[in-house]
């Protein structure tokens, strides 16, 4: 070997080892673990709509197993599978809401939601009478007594979209419409993209910025794979009608926490139901018809159907 | 044939890490800005995205205007570039190998985007497994331009002209793609109801126009920088007319279209829509975005006036216009085609966005990475078209032997 090529070669491989050494540095963050947790197990799982019963049935116990060893809380993670022949709905009375955020806070706790940074899926507006303008919405208002006078509220969740626009945009098919109307989310399938959120209309969908946070002492133990099982950072979530609770009977933890009974959630498919009634008597309107997403919340003025005119619905659109 | 094949990949590899002062600088230069996105990658990794600036309410930043930034110049330097290759004359030769290689580290930089953006990276199998339209559309275009490439390249190397019949159909199939991966970009956001900023047939004009000025400022700069012009002698320059011609024409379809999409917008409309207002003038007092999407027309005026006025034929002039109207569209996209549309949020909301450091770091990893790849594209480019890089006769005819890819 001359002299020069022995030169090239040293500084050759000088270059090449400093070159890997700072590519070693510039990963050494990678020693404190993935934000999202890892588990190979879970990273191989199949889509939940592809999974055979056996493979389900692994998965469920897999989830109970990491909230043991995670919370030290022995959790029942079931799967509740859609009712055949409902069709679940919401209704909200918007004279009786008086803006309390009680529904706020007790689905965050039914649904396992971070505390810190906090997560919920329901958005209370205070907006001015007379006006469906979201924009002229107050969403962080602070009274000592409600309602205030001259304002009503509207509490906003997400609206089970008929036609919802976040499926179609879901690249994996992380997200889908239930039998029952209800959409869910597959955490174990979603890639955090976020499409579905650019895509929904009515701000519905959080997002796992960093990892979900949840006291061990408030955790609710009765769970549902496509409901309130823990989430993992990097994944979206949202209402999903307490699926765990509605498909076994009970109503929605926002419904039991309203003091005011401003909230109605049933079966739209029974005749003799309350839904079906509210449906056919009251005015009842939806937000922002004009997208044709087809919402399965409806609003109305029960009380006093001349207070708020719900006859000219559809807020602007921004 | 095989082991010619390999052999030429062998001198490229070799090729790609030697060279003059410069060159050495520039790659080491980018190799830092790569390892520092790496970096910064690592701790969005382990703390999340929370290390951005994104939130519920902006959801989307500069990943994903990076991403579809990436995509339109990938397709635009097809489009632009191969039909006068093949139209106007084999001269042209450099400049649509240049081309099909900047398509290369665009789609190469859009996957860096996207899977900087998700907020799980290790569940890139699901995307495989569902295989998205748009995700093919781009594997599809990614693989057609390596073979256009490649086969080009290998057949200068070999000193043979490129068999028509098997480079035609991928460079016209390369061409039409184009526009399917175009779309796959602009359209992965445009047709979301419910966020009025997009719902404007201008919008998906404009991303044409500013990916179409983008491509050929950095194909020209790339001409400028690389050496390949002094090479090239009367063909360069008439490289060079062609790209400026392009550049300029792109320029000002964009800020015609631009001036329409603001009349429309502020005289035509009954009430312009609030992320408009945002995005130009502000809303309820926030205005981050004001100043800069301002700053990227002023940018791309004075590289149009620069290109109209100077003796354009003087290559300072020339790199700084170039430079000019490539960082004006690089402005405008960063802030003036995603984030407005989140601004105010479909419940009114007016959150701001603004990127974080960690974040741009990453971005800058990513834009080093494919400007990597570029540079190594363009050195093997430059070096096969000078006759630097040429293999030894005697060689079967390059049409009857398999396309190297």
């Amino acid at each position: 070997m001359s002299a020069p090529s022995r030169r090239a070669f040293l500084r050759g491989a000088l270059g090449g080892a400093g070159g890997l050494a700072a590519a070693a540095a510039s990963l050494a963050p990678l020693g404190k673990g993935a934000a999202t947790g890892f588990s190979l197990e879970r990273l191989l799982q199949p889509h939940y709509l592809r999974m055979t019963p056996e493979e389900l049935k692994q998965v469920l116990a897999r989830v109970e197993a990491e909230v043991l060893e995670r919370h030290g809380v022995r959790a029942e993670v079931n799967d509740h599978k859609a009712l055949p022949g409902v069709e679940f709905a919401f209704a909200l009375d918007i004279d009786k809401c008086v803006g309390c955020r009680r529904c706020v806070h007790a689905c965050a706790a039914e649904n396992n939601a971070s505390r810190d940074p906090e997560i919920q899926y329901i958005r209370v507006l205070e907006l001015p009478e007379g006006s469906l303008d979201l924009a002229q919405g107050d969403h962080h208002y602070e009274h000592e007594r409600l309602p205030r006078a001259g304002r009503y509220y509207l509490p906003i969740q997400c609206q089970q979209c008929a036609d919802p626009p976040c499926v179609s945009a879901c690249p994996v098919g992380a997200t889908w419409q239930e039998p029952d109307g209800v959409v869910v989310i597959d955490y174990d399938w979603c890639i955090g993209c976020r499409l579905c959120m650019a895509a929904c209309p009515y701000w519905a969908r959080r997002f796992n910025f960093a990892p979900p946070a949840v006291p061990s002492s408030a955790l609710n133990a009765r769970m549902d794979y496509l409901a309130n099982r823990p989430r993992s950072a990097g994944v979206v979530e949202k209402c999903h009608f307490c699926l765990h609770r509605t498909r076994a009977g009970l109503q929605p933890a926002c419904v039991e926490a309203c003091p005011n009974g401003a909230r109605k959630f049933g079966d739209v498919l029974d005749e003799g139901g309350e839904l079906a009634w509210i449906l056919a008597h009251k005015r009842v309107f939806v937000l922002k018809p004009e997208l044709g997403t087809l919402p399965r919340f409806y609003y109305y003025a029960g009380e006093d159907s001349a207070r708020a005119s719900p006859a000219a619905p559809g807020p602007d659109r921004e | 044939m095989m082991r010619g094949y390999l052999r030429f990949l062998g001198r490229s590899f070799v090729l790609s890490f030697a060279g003059g002062g410069r060159y050495q600088a520039w790659m080491f230069a980018l190799t830092a800005a790569a390892l520092v996105g790496v970096n910064a990658g690592a701790r969005q990794w382990t703390a999340g995205l929370a290390t951005t600036g994104l939130s519920d309410h902006v959801t989307w930043g500069i990943y994903i205007a990076g991403f579809a930034l990436a995509v339109g110049t990938a397709c635009a330097a097809v489009l632009l570039v191969l039909p006068l290759y093949f139209l106007r004359g084999q001269d042209l030769l450099d400049l649509a190998l240049l081309g099909a290689a900047l398509a290369v580290a665009c789609v190469l930089a859009a996957a860096g985007f996207v899977i900087a953006d998700t907020g799980r990276p290790d569940r890139v199998l699901h995307i495989l497994v569902e295989l998205p339209w748009h995700v093919l559309a781009l594997g599809v275009f990614l693989l057609l331009n390596l073979h256009v490439w490649g086969s080009l390249v290998y057949c200068a190397y070999l000193g043979r002209r490129p068999g028509r019949a098997l480079l035609l159909p991928f460079a016209l199939l390369a061409v039409l793609w184009a526009f399917g991966a175009q779309s796959a970009a602009s359209f992965l956001y445009v047709g979301l109801g419910g966020r009025a900023f997009w719902e404007t047939p201008l919008g998906a004009l404009r991303f044409a126009a500013a990916a179409c000025a983008a491509a050929p400022a950095v194909l020209l700069l790339t001409l400028l920088a690389s050496g390949m012009l002094c090479a090239a002698g009367e063909a360069g320059a008439r490289a060079l007319r062609l790209l400026r011609a392009l550049l300029v024409a792109a320029l000002c379809a964009d800020l015609l279209l631009c001036a329409v999409a603001l009349l429309l917008e502020f005289l035509g409309r009954a009430a312009p829509r609030p992320s408009m207002t945002y995005l130009y003038f502000g809303l309820d007092g926030r205005f981050v975005l004001a100043p800069w999407i301002w700053t990227a027309l002023a940018l791309k005026l004075l590289a149009v006036s620069l290109f109209w006025l100077s003796a354009w034929s003087r290559r300072k002039v020339l790199a700084f216009a170039c430079g000019a109207g490539l960082a004006g569209v690089l402005v405008e996209e960063a802030v003036g085609r995603i984030t407005p549309a989140f601004v105010p949020s479909p419940l009114g909301e007016v959150v701001e966005y603004a990127p974080t450091l960690n974040e741009a770091l990453v971005c800058l990893g990513v834009l080093a990475v494919g400007l990597l790849s570029y540079s190594v594209l363009v050195r093997i480019t430059a070096a096969v078209s000078a006759g630097r890089l040429t293999s030894a006769p005697p060689f079967d005819s390059c049409e009857k032997t398999g396309g190297p890819s």
